[in-house]
């Protein structure tokens, strides 16, 4: 692994030592000082063309743990907008001897685009509607920490299909560890055609949950509907809302995930996000572990051992 | 005077279909055909005595996106008409594609005019629309006074069933053909993938192929209400295609082309987004292309196109979403279209020159031409036999958007000769 563009481009095995390292750097995380020197030669730059908080400081921090020089930079809206080019703009920050950029970008394949052009190493922090890798990774890893593995295991997702990366990195992470996947939500939501990703989809929310071990429930992706989907909120949450009493009928316990940012009373409701079935907060943790190992094992790889399919 | 020695004719229309002869051409006349190695060589004769090599009539290309004037950075009219010869393509229709726009009279002559001493020969289209913005009528009635060869807006379908019928009304009392590509925008959106297995592995939304269907429809629907000549292009939905054949049994005025890279390229080539394969209407899928080849197959298709879209560095050298559609072809239309259907065993080499010769001009009501004596010279010559590897260098423009460079071809373009022009070879 040269680069980390997206779970397609990545074998179970790549899946397997990310877990494998994120153990280890978990148990660092833990220790009162919480820091190795694994990457002090290295200068990592924090590309976010898109506003995020919660990813961005995962990764400032899993850095700052790895002691590598860390450089931010944050610009709304494309690169192109302003007039400057994309990979012009990262030449300019790479010409400064960068070893590795974490680039999060609004248009699909913009860290394909450049894995082509610059020697850095690259990891895809959410590339428009295409992948968040290091959310699959993360998540993945904290259903293995619950259940010991993720062969055979029934993850459901719900929500906002179409427009999320999320759901298809962790799609193809939870295939290629042998789990069953099942996506729900409105019809308006699910990309045509998904099942030819070996899934199975559902509109039936209470279905879906009867039917799976763990749930990963989306947060609706407002900033990328430019035409409604769906009437409104209320009607959505209707439908397609986890509830304390939707959860309590059920005739088993399950475990929940949400990638955050929650939306309270939209897609889960308050009380269900804080339940001791939630595993929220742990993911959150875990992502810090998982980014190191991504990191880590990143800077470790050679030129030779690329890339893209 | 030239003399093309041993050299096989594929013409359906002339006379020595299938026969290797001699062929003499003088002042622009092919004035002598007589049998293989019989004519006298005298000392004034240029001889093109090439191996395996066939005379068709003259290719023609009904979709030719022009640069010039408006984007020759990206591509000048010369470098067009050079990358048209060593297509093999003697005549082109070029789309409005220019700034300014041709949706006027004066443009349509400024581009004859400057087209005049080109060695190869050009016909211009004009809009439907003013600024080809799908809202007003464009003056087309002057326009095809100045030998406007058909309306378009190019890609870009009048969304409008209303000005669609205006447009249709318009035009019928002076018999003008427009060219449209049919499609719904509301069910594009911004998508700029084909629906199906690509767009889902990329994340990206797909077009669905109703988009296409169910424009087309509507098409016909005006097209009963006010019928004239009506050629669909570009066509790459086997559904549309479907439809097609059947429009075109009820109404002969309606006919339809393709570009040849959705002969050959499927959308797995946007797996890692390389914006060299982006063009619109999309790549279809494996599938959809294997029943667009047994469409044509079927004779449901009449005219094989270049689909020529020249665009520079910039335009695609960027990320996929603001990269710019489109790419060359006019050096490989030919090639591909061989390939993906000579080649492949679904046509034969006769009915691929009747969808870039005849077709296109009977469709156009450009004057046929044709191998025989004393018809005016109008011909590409070409091998089947010489397999050859295209490359960045061979390319005159200064635009490089080819996604075939490095690919090798077996079918060769030896040279052409131009209505009222010279023997040009490669």
């Amino acid at each position: 692994m040269y680069h980390l563009l997206g779970i397609k481009y990545i074998s179970e095995e790549n899946i397997n030592d990310i877990f494998q390292a994120a153990e280890n750097f978990k148990e660092v995380i833990h220790r009162p000082i919480k820091k190795v020197p694994s990457l002090r030669d290295m200068t990592i730059a924090n590309l976010f063309f898109e506003n995020s908080t919660r990813t961005r400081i995962s990764f400032e921090l899993a850095e700052k743990r790895l002691s590598a020089d860390v450089i931010n930079f944050s610009a709304s809206g494309s690169s192109v907008k302003k007039g400057e080019t994309l990979l012009d703009t990262v030449n300019n920050i790479l010409a400064m001897q960068v070893d590795m950029i974490v680039i999060r970008h609004s248009v699909p394949g913009a860290p394909v685009y450049l894995s082509k052009h610059i020697k850095a190493h690259i990891i895809n922090a959410g590339d428009g509607t295409h992948e968040h890798p290091t959310q699959a990774l993360l998540d993945g890893f904290s259903l293995k920490e619950k259940f010991g593995t993720l062969k055979g295991l029934n993850v459901a997702i719900v929500g906002d299909i179409l427009h999320s990366r999320v759901a298809l990195s962790n799609i193809f992470a939870l295939k290629k560890c042998g789990a069953n996947v099942r996506l729900c939500g409105p019809p308006t939501l699910i990309p045509a055609h998904i099942t030819e990703l070996g899934v199975t989809v559902s509109h039936n929310l209470r279905e879906t949950l009867e039917w799976c071990d763990a749930v990963n429930m989306l947060r609706i992706q407002m900033e990328r509907q430019n035409i409604r989907y769906f009437p409104s909120l209320r009607e959505y949450s209707m439908q397609y809302g986890l509830t304390l009493p939707l959860l309590e009928s059920l005739k088993k316990e399950i475990v929940i995930l949400h990638p955050g940012p929650i939306n309270r009373g939209v897609e889960i409701s308050g009380e269900v996000a804080d339940c001791s079935n939630s595993i929220i907060l742990n993911q959150v943790e875990n992502g810090v572990a998982v980014r190191m190992a991504v990191l880590y094992l990143l800077a470790q790889a050679n030129k030779t051992t690329q890339k893209v399919s | 005077m030239t003399l093309f020695r041993n050299i096989k004719i594929i013409d359906s229309q002339s006379p020595f279909n299938g026969q290797s002869k001699d062929i003499l051409v003088e002042n622009q006349i092919i004035s002598r055909i007589e049998p293989a190695d019989s004519i006298p060589v005298s000392p004034e004769m240029t001889v093109i005595d090439e191996n395996g090599a066939c005379i068709s009539p003259g290719w023609m290309d009904m979709q030719v996106h022009l640069s010039d004037p408006g984007f020759e950075w990206k591509e000048t009219m010369s470098q067009t008409a050079a990358a048209a010869a060593k297509g093999g393509f003697t005549a082109l229709i070029c789309y409005p594609e220019t700034n300014p726009v041709p949706d006027n009279a004066s443009i349509i002559k400024a581009l004859y005019q400057q087209s005049k001493n080109q060695n190869t020969c050009f016909y211009f289209a004009g809009a439907l629309t003013e600024h080809k913005d799908g809202k007003d009528l464009s003056q087309m009635y002057e326009m095809h006074t100045e030998k406007a060869i058909a309306f378009t807006d190019g890609l870009k379908y009048p969304q409008s069933a209303g000005l669609m019928l205006l447009i249709k009304q318009y035009i019928s009392p002076f018999n003008a053909l427009i060219i449209v590509n049919p499609y719904d925008k509301s069910l594009i959106g911004e998508a700029q993938i084909n629906e199906g297995n690509t767009s889902l592995q990329l994340g990206m939304k797909g077009i669905p192929e109703i988009a296409e269907t169910i424009a087309l429809d509507k098409e016909w629907h005006l097209q009963q209400y006010s019928p004239v000549r009506t050629h669909i292009q570009p066509v790459t939905s086997p559904k549309a295609l479907s439809s097609i054949r059947e429009m075109k049994k009820k109404d002969h005025r309606i006919s339809c082309g393709i570009p040849s890279y959705y002969l050959l390229l499927t959308d797995d080539c946007l797996l890692d987004f390389d914006t060299h394969f982006k063009v619109f209407p999309p790549l279809k899928s494996k599938a959809q292309v294997n029943q667009i080849i047994q469409a044509i197959a079927k004779k449901s298709i009449d005219v094989i196109t270049s689909g020529h879209f020249p665009q520079g560095l910039e335009e695609k050298n960027c990320e996929f979403e603001v990269a710019e559609a489109g790419m060359l072809n006019l050096q490989t239309a030919i090639p591909v279209a061989w390939e993906a259907l000579v080649e492949s065993g679904a046509i034969q080499t006769e009915a691929l020159i009747d969808m870039i010769s005849h077709y296109p001009r009977k469709i156009t009501g450009i004057q046929a031409v044709t191998i025989s004596e004393g018809q005016p010279a109008d011909f590409t010559v070409f091998s089947a036999e010489t397999p050859w590897t295209f490359s960045e260098e061979m390319i005159p423009s200064t635009a490089k958007n080819s996604p075939f460079t490095g690919k090798q071809f077996s079918l060769k373009i030896i040279g052409t000769y131009p209505l009222n022009g010279k023997w040009q070879k490669n």
